[in-house]
């Protein structure tokens, strides 16, 4: 069964390619065929395995695969899925049927292709996502960045040139690159440690964890990983690549798939830091919750200075980031459901902004926010949605963002007060980059003439909207689904 | 039973060695009746599989020692099935190149013999006077290879460049073998791991100079930091066929010496020695990325991104005191090594066989879009030899850097990791700019010359399955390594 979510996206894109030769509809057909099938897996696996919620096979995972790869070294074909992983399948299954839908709205050069590596990069979220073995674990972790290189040279955003979307590129790229080689050291010293201890060779993940650590080796292993995810979070000093690469990428929107490049850096710090290196997660947590604090004030004060719509949502987003970050490193349990539903509501909204940003482009070719204005009346529905997201992404009561905001909170209160109190201050100033946006977008009167002959938007825009209002509303109002699942996941 | 047949095992042990000599003579008596490109092919290719099988032969006998002066064990056979196989194929594509172009092809497989012959001898060798020997005669046939390039007259200078260079450098290791011998009395292996470590500080200090001076010739043949700038000009003119071999077989066989050599050098009286490798490994890592990263010419380019991996393979004779562990990784890099660049290279030649104009620059990459065009299966495989290069997972070059990785980790060679992260960010970086123009649509060259090359297209699809097929079950090679430990 869990061999299924990374054989079909596979195929799925080898499918995109070959076929894809043959006129961009097959290509088309095939994409969304594959990511159907990953979207149904996921909801089989739900009523399987969390619906009743009493099944439990082992201690920690609800639903295992192993197959020996390379024996010498103790290497296995270790899949593996509980709460957490599942909730970020689902996201990943649903983000990328929703890429696939929109990047309907462009006909590109070599589709097939384009298809053949948004499908690459999701059977590369998903082996991150499944994978229990180290070794294998860095393999997909590796795999999963490259599509996204050719994505952005291929097919990104006609406004720059190819020279631009090069060095954009080629920066993502060193920076994932560097901080993944890190990674492996640190992947590597876990493992001889563990084959000094016991003189067994494995890169297990449940073998890890019952594992001591000597305190100084730790912080160099914790630190190694930290980098890595911290450069694909991003946290502030390592975030040089993240907002030219927002900016830069396709103008379809298709590009949540980034926002699940990143939140699956959280899931590796939910997984790994914070169960293999409890210790050293503890002690340098002040740390973090400075580069935490520094994250979000950052973000949000860029985003207000920012002039490009995209380039402030990449802000808001590295703002939500930090927020991510601080709710994982407080460690207790409700920081712990805090930050996951935090990581599925920011990728909600953060996605439905930028397909509406890609839908308002579409129609006014800008993305400047002073050559817009006034488009409350000439466009229906966009605006309002717009309004929507906006403000579910300043946590209104009644969205899901709202549900994770109280919960961190009240982690994050528990872990320091002071910390919380500087938190909510944070909050502020997203309004305000929030509330000028909308200002300027959408009131006052209407600057450039082309907007009026522009046309409405269509059923297929409409209903992937709504779609991700509902799902914000519904779980907003009646969060306990996802919180069971998490609950599951917590023994 | 098959032992009745044979007289003495040692005349086994010497057969590839038989049969690369008797080939030549045959190919130069055939010459005397009749010039005739097919047939010295055929027996070029006869003589390299017929080397090829009795490799398989004499892995039953396997230790023997013959004379004083060569040893064969396990690794040698490895590194000498290395050679041939990339003889084999760097042989199927000169083919094709030499019935193109030029009029004495049949002297061209008699240097190549001779030069394989050559490094048939470097691997077996067990004796400094036998190692010149064979690096000598692995060497001069190249200074004749290289003028089988399109542009003769440019090719003088550049050969005399690296004549002179080389002879200087040959000398150096004369005077390390004068001292050598000043000090053992012999020049045999084992007999300057005694005397390292029954003579006092002073005298192993002279031995070390003397270690060192001979060692000069062997870091200019791979190419290393500081002796790498002939590369520059041999790699821009010779012909990419003759790149292959100098890439492969060259630097394989003069590896194997390496490796042979440290075996003897005994870690606590040679400190610097290992010092100065660890330094030498570090510098061809960081400078060889960072050089790479800004050459223009695609084939310079390929030259210094070897010396990236040179200086990676250097780590392994940091752990000799582990002989198994070391010579296995080393072959299991290079076996990683050879193919990429064996296909690399081969790609490069179909390229330069359509176009017939040696010099183009990386600026004009985009004919290998025309060379790729509607042949997806072709682009494929050039992508999965580049990412293998790289080290990308799921591809046999991943295990390869994990392994090296490993071994840096385990002894802690902190200065290593360091620079294996810098060049991993630039490797990236300049990889990448080479697959990026396979898809580049803009600035399309046409080229008149359209035929197909099918030969060397079945070459490179072959080495990229073979890549996958390794990267993904890398236990098929381990088990072959383990079993002989």
């Amino acid at each position: 069964m869990l061999s299924l979510f990374l054989i079909v996206p596979f195929v799925g894109s080898v499918c995109c390619w070959f076929f894809g030769r043959q006129g961009y509809k097959f290509a088309r057909f095939f994409a969304i065929l594959a990511v159907m099938c990953i979207v149904l897996l996921s909801i089989l696996i739900w009523l399987k395995d969390f619906y009743h919620h009493e099944r439990c096979y082992h201690i920690y995972w609800y639903d295992e695969l192993i197959i020996p790869w390379i024996p010498q070294l103790g290497i296995e074909l270790h899949l593996a899925l509980d709460g957490l992983s599942f909730i970020m399948i689902a996201l990943t299954s649903v983000l990328s049927l929703i890429a696939v839908l929109c990047s309907f709205y462009q006909i590109k050069n070599n589709e097939g292709l384009f298809y053949f590596n948004l499908l690459f990069m999701v059977f590369g979220i998903m082996g991150v996502l499944l994978s229990i073995d180290l070794f294998l674990f860095f393999c997909f972790w590796e795999i999963m960045v490259l599509p996204m290189y050719f994505l952005i040279i291929f097919w990104g955003n006609p406004q720059y040139t190819e020279k631009q979307k090069i060095y954009t590129a080629n920066k993502f790229l060193i920076y994932t690159q560097v901080s993944s080689i890190v990674m492996l050291f640190s992947i590597l010293l876990l493992s001889f440690n563990y084959y000094y201890q016991t003189a067994i060779w494995t890169f297990d993940y449940n073998c890890f964890i019952n594992n001591s650590i000597p305190l100084p080796l730790e912080y160099i292993i914790m630190l190694g990983f930290f980098i890595a995810f911290a450069v694909k979070m991003p946290i502030v000093p390592f975030h040089g690549w993240f907002v030219n690469c927002h900016s830069q990428s396709c103008i379809d929107g298709s590009f949540d798939v980034l926002g699940m490049l990143i939140k699956v850096a959280a899931y590796g710090l939910l997984r790994f830091n914070m169960h293999l290196f409890q210790h050293t997660s503890h002690n340098l947590h002040l740390i973090v919750f400075f580069l935490g604090i520094i994250t979000i004030f950052y973000g949000a004060w860029m985003a207000f200075c920012e002039l490009n719509l995209k380039k402030i949502i990449a802000y808001s987003s590295i703002s939500h980031m930090g927020f991510i970050l601080i709710t994982i490193y407080c460690n207790n349990i409700f920081s712990y459901y805090g930050a996951i539903i935090q990581i599925i509501a920011s990728s909600f909204t953060t996605s439905a902004l930028f397909i509406l940003l890609s839908q308002l482009y579409r129609r006014t070719h800008t993305n400047i926010i002073t050559n817009l204005g006034g488009l409350y009346a000439t466009i229906k529905w966009i605006p309002g949605f717009f309004l929507f997201f906006l403000f579910a992404n300043l946590n209104l009561p009644g969205t899901i963002n709202f549900v994770g905001e109280i919960m961190a909170l009240i982690g994050i209160f528990i872990q320091s007060p002071y910390l919380g109190c500087i938190l909510v201050f944070s909050l502020l100033f997203s309004v305000i980059y929030s509330l000028y946006i909308t200002h300027k977008i959408f009131y006052g009167p209407l600057k450039n003439n082309f907007t009026m002959t522009c046309k409405q938007i269509d059923f297929l825009e409409f209903f992937m909207i709504l779609f991700f209002m509902l799902i914000t509303l519904i779980l907003g109002i009646y969060p306990n689904n996802i919180l069971q699942v998490i609950r599951l996941s917590i023994t | 039973m098959i032992c009745m047949f044979i007289p003495h095992v040692k005349i086994i042990a010497l057969m590839p060695l038989f049969i690369l000599m008797s080939s030549i003579f045959i190919i130069m008596f055939s010459m005397i009746l009749k010039r005739n490109h097919v047939f010295v092919f055929c027996i070029t290719l006869c003589s390299l599989l017929c080397t090829l099988v009795s490799l398989f032969y004499i892995y039953y006998i396997v230790p023997v020692t013959i004379t004083s002066l060569l040893y064969i064990n396990f690794y040698s056979l490895a590194y000498i099935f290395i050679v041939i196989f990339s003889s084999i194929c760097m042989i199927s594509i000169v083919y094709i190149f030499l019935e193109n172009f030029y009029n004495h092809k049949e002297e061209f497989y008699i240097l190549l013999l001779s030069s394989i012959t050559g490094a048939v001898i470097l691997i077996e060798a067990n004796h400094i006077f036998t190692i010149f020997i064979g690096m000598e005669l692995l060497s001069l046939p190249i200074f004749g290879l290289i003028t089988y390039s399109f542009k003769r007259s440019t090719s003088i200078p550049v050969i005399l460049k690296y004549v002179l260079l080389s002879s200087i450098v040959t000398s150096f290791s004369l005077l390390g073998i004068t001292v050598i011998y000043l000090i053992c009395g012999t020049l045999k292996l084992n007999y300057i791991k005694i005397a390292f470590l029954i003579n006092n500080i002073f005298i192993n200090k002279i031995l070390l100079f003397g270690v060192v001076f001979f060692l000069t010739s062997v870091f200019f043949k791979l190419s290393l930091f500081p002796l790498h700038f002939w590369i520059t000009d041999v790699y821009n003119y010779a012909s990419p066929v003759l790149l292959i071999y100098s890439v492969t077989v060259v630097k394989v066989a003069v590896f194997s010496i390496l490796i042979k050599l440290f075996v003897y050098f005994p870690y606590i009286q040679c400190q610097k020695l290992y010092l100065f490798i660890e330094l030498l490994a570090i510098l061809s890592i960081i400078c060889g990325s960072i050089m790479a990263a800004f050459q223009n010419n695609i084939k310079t380019f390929f030259g210094y991104s070897s010396i990236v991996h040179i200086g990676y393979i250097l780590t392994t004779l940091l752990v000799i005191q582990d002989y198994y562990i070391s010579n296995n990784i080393a072959i299991i890099y290079l076996i990683n090594y050879t193919m990429s660049s064996i296909g690399i290279f081969s790609v490069l030649s179909i390229l330069i066989l359509r176009n017939k104009n040696v010099n183009f620059d990386l600026q004009s990459l985009s004919v290998y879009n025309t060379l790729l065009k509607g042949k997806p299966i072709l682009c494929i495989a050039i992508i999965i030899i580049m990412f293998s290069f790289l080290g990308m997972p799921f591809t046999y070059g991943f295990i390869t850097k994990f392994l090296i990785l490993s071994i840096m980790i385990q002894n802690k060679f902190w200065f290593l990791l360091l620079s294996v992260a810098i060049s991993s960010g630039f490797g990236i970086y300049y990889y990448l700019k080479i697959i990026l123009c396979l898809y580049n649509t803009r600035n399309m060259i046409s080229i008149q010359n359209r035929t197909p090359y099918t030969r060397i297209e079945i070459v490179i699809i072959f080495i990229s399955i073979l890549i996958v097929i390794l990267g993904i079950c890398p236990q098929l090679i381990m088990n072959i390594l383990r079993l002989n430990n």
